[in-house]
């Protein structure tokens, strides 16, 4: 569950350090000093109870638990899992101080989340649905933590989406164990001793909707920034041969990747590899409709369409990326004056061409580190929020 | 459970002022984290390195710790290299190993490590108490700083407690395995554990309110800045500066 040093890009440290201090700042607000002692000894069972390790199956996993702290803790559980979560970076040397913000905010999130689904359910006496509900939220906050560690992971960079998806399929199992966990847990303590949770329930979920606010955009963005890599293919057709270019979103060229043309028919007429510059082509047999589909390996896979017509006379018919088939219109003048409708088209299109590709680029290029930057710029929000009501706060007490 | 095990010494950096570790080790994450160079993560590591000679660390446990760390780092190696776009090296069959996915997974291990040593030699050579101390000065909000206080003060408590309570289940033949059974058991026995916190709090805090605690809290003893600790800081400030002046000549890959 930890994300170690080193791997996460700034913007993502930047935004998970500006949410937690934000979760923080609340968490503290919302402690009561006479409950620090408390807190700091649940947040020592945590911590100890986290190095408990369950066997799930053939192997074992150890306990997050972040489901049942949400629970009893609320708020506080923000600053329950920075320390416990400082004291690994510090003595374990897991985790990492860089990231303790972001690994802090991909824990206490989901706990303060499903703290406040489940709390409700479980101060209602209705025993069969406060259990499903705490079911749901010991499940969910490990589901929605994988979730997350896999968007932090994703956010920074398109090469990590793998491993996300790996670290997501992996908390499946312990989810499962967690939800288990968690109503034997809770059943436990409601018999033994209720007002371990049926007392501590100030009202603390009405803040939820603030910050909700400002943490679920970012959520929101680490979720959707993870399909925003992708790989296009140019191809056009210049008279003579079937020209192509593929590239990454990012700007990086498509090299070594395998290219597979097909016919109209859906047969493969033609399998080659771009080049250095990602560039590729080949000669048409014939006149028709042919599907390039470039790929580049893991998932990324890009399709072009080329009409060849009028292979002798060399008709130009450009189509750019993932657009539809469209036929070269027949020139109405040929013959009449000098330069022929074909010709003027070929000219123009063999100018046009490469512009149109660079407008697309810079197009996603501008996308690309437009959506970094917002989520970059909500952290410093978060930030300069949690700073204000830090601020806020020592004044009060003064 | 000896936790803080590279917190006793004689070096020159366990007696440094903790505030000076603290700013530190910052300062070198924030810039390992950033550096984009080859040249600048090796520098980065063999500083390090070098901090953690100074530190005068056995190195059979260093090692040790970044075993864990590298195992997490070895993951990477077997997927960054085939899952990142870029130019091919080689092909395993279908599967394409790209240059770039390299040099990710290489530079993700010089940070790791570089950072995590900076921080095995900087901040692990102090007790927790220390840096929630010099945290304190940093004017870190009083609540945390109490909250750092208690559960690391408590923690050996709660651990040896459930300890105990393991041990009992154990001289009763409990064995663990993949049923309800040994999830109900732990259930009830992480249940035990947090109600037995929780009423050990209470205690804590009543025996605190009989001595006087009204929220506040003091600082007996201070740190005191000696000459060491600023050749120290200057040192390793003026390299990172000399990481800084490289990355900076040398184009990011």
């Amino acid at each position: 569950m930890h994300i170690s040093e080193g791997v996460l890009s700034a913007p993502v440290l930047l935004a998970g350090g500006a949410g937690t201090i934000l979760g923080l700042a609340i968490g503290l607000r919302c402690m009561n000093v006479r409950e620090i002692p408390k807190v700091a000894l649940l947040t020592a069972a945590f911590f100890v109870a986290s190095l408990v390790h369950v066997p799930i199956g053939p192997s074992s996993a150890h306990l997050v638990l972040n489901g049942i702290l949400g629970i009893l803790l609320g708020w506080t559980a923000f600053p329950a899992i920075f320390i416990g979560l400082f004291f690994q970076a510090v003595l374990f040397q897991f985790g990492g101080l860089t990231t303790l913000g972001v690994n802090t905010l991909n824990m206490a999130v989901p706990a303060v989340i499903m703290g406040a689904l489940a709390r409700p359910a479980l101060r209602s006496n209705s025993g069969l649905f406060a259990m499903v509900m705490t079911a749901i939220a010991g499940a969910g906050a490990i589901i929605m933590s994988a979730v997350m560690v896999a968007g932090s992971l994703a956010l920074s960079g398109e090469s990590f989406v793998a491993v996300s998806k790996l670290i997501f399929v992996a908390h499946i199992p312990i989810a499962i164990a967690e939800g288990v966990l968690s109503v034997l847990i809770i059943s436990f303590l409601l018999k033994t001793k209720p007002e371990v949770i049926k007392g501590n329930m100030h009202s603390r979920a009405a803040k939820l909707g603030l910050v909700s606010i400002i943490i679920i955009p970012i959520l929101i963005g680490i979720c959707s920034q993870a399909h925003a890599h992708r790989v296009n293919l140019f191809a056009w057709y210049d008279g003579k041969m079937i020209l192509a270019e593929g590239y990454f979103s990012g700007g990086n060229k498509a090299m070594d990747s395998a290219i597979l043309v097909y016919d109209s028919g859906g047969k493969e007429v033609f399998h080659g590899m771009t080049d250095k510059k990602g560039e590729f082509s080949f000669k048409p047999p014939g006149n028709g409709e042919y599907r390039l589909v470039l790929e580049a390996g893991m998932g990324h896979r890009a399709e072009a369409l080329v009409s060849v017509q009028d292979l002798e006379s060399g008709t130009a018919a450009p189509e750019a990326g993932q657009a539809g088939p469209q036929t070269a219109e027949r020139p109405e003048l040929k013959g009449t004056v000098t330069l022929t409708g074909t010709e003027f088209e070929q000219i123009l299109d063999s100018k046009l061409n490469p512009i149109k590709e660079q407008l697309l680029r810079l197009a996603e290029q501008g996308d690309r580190v437009g959506f970094r930057d917002v989520v970059a710029g909500l952290g410093y929000i978060a930030g300069l929020m949690g700073l204000a009501m830090y601020l806020t706060q020592r004044k009060r007490k003064k | 459970m000896t936790c803080e095990r590279f917190a006793s010494g004689k070096s020159i950096l366990h007696s440094a002022d903790p505030r000076v570790k603290i700013l530190l080790a910052g300062g070198y994450a924030v810039v390992t984290v950033g550096l984009g160079s080859l040249e600048g993560q090796v520098l980065a590591l063999s500083g390090s390195l070098l901090l953690v000679m100074a530190a005068r660390l056995s190195l059979k446990e260093v090692f040790h710790r970044l075993l864990v760390v590298n195992l997490f780092i070895l993951m990477l190696w077997f997927i960054l290299p085939w899952t990142t776009p870029g130019t091919g090296v080689t092909h395993f069959g279908p599967i394409m190993i790209t240059a770039e996915g390299l040099d990710l997974a290489l530079s993700i291990s010089l940070k790791c490590n570089a950072i995590i040593l900076a921080n095995l030699a900087l901040l692990s050579t102090s007790t927790i108490f220390s840096l929630a101390h010099a945290l304190a000065h940093f004017r870190v909000p009083t609540k945390m700083v109490q909250l750092i206080f208690f559960s690391w003060r408590y923690f050996h408590v709660i651990d040896s407690e459930f300890h105990r309570m393991k041990q009992a289940i154990k001289v009763r033949g409990f064995e663990p395995g993949s049923n309800l059974h040994t999830y109900r058991t732990y259930a009830y026995l992480i249940g035990t554990l947090f109600i037995k916190s929780l009423e050990r709090g209470e205690r804590v805090y009543k025996a605190m309110l009989c001595r006087g605690f009204d929220g506040t809290f003091w600082l007996l003893s201070h740190f005191r800045l000696h000459q060491r600790d600023i050749y120290l800081a200057g040192f390793t400030s003026a390299y990172l500066f000399l990481i800084i002046g490289v990355e900076w000549i040398n184009p990011c890959r």
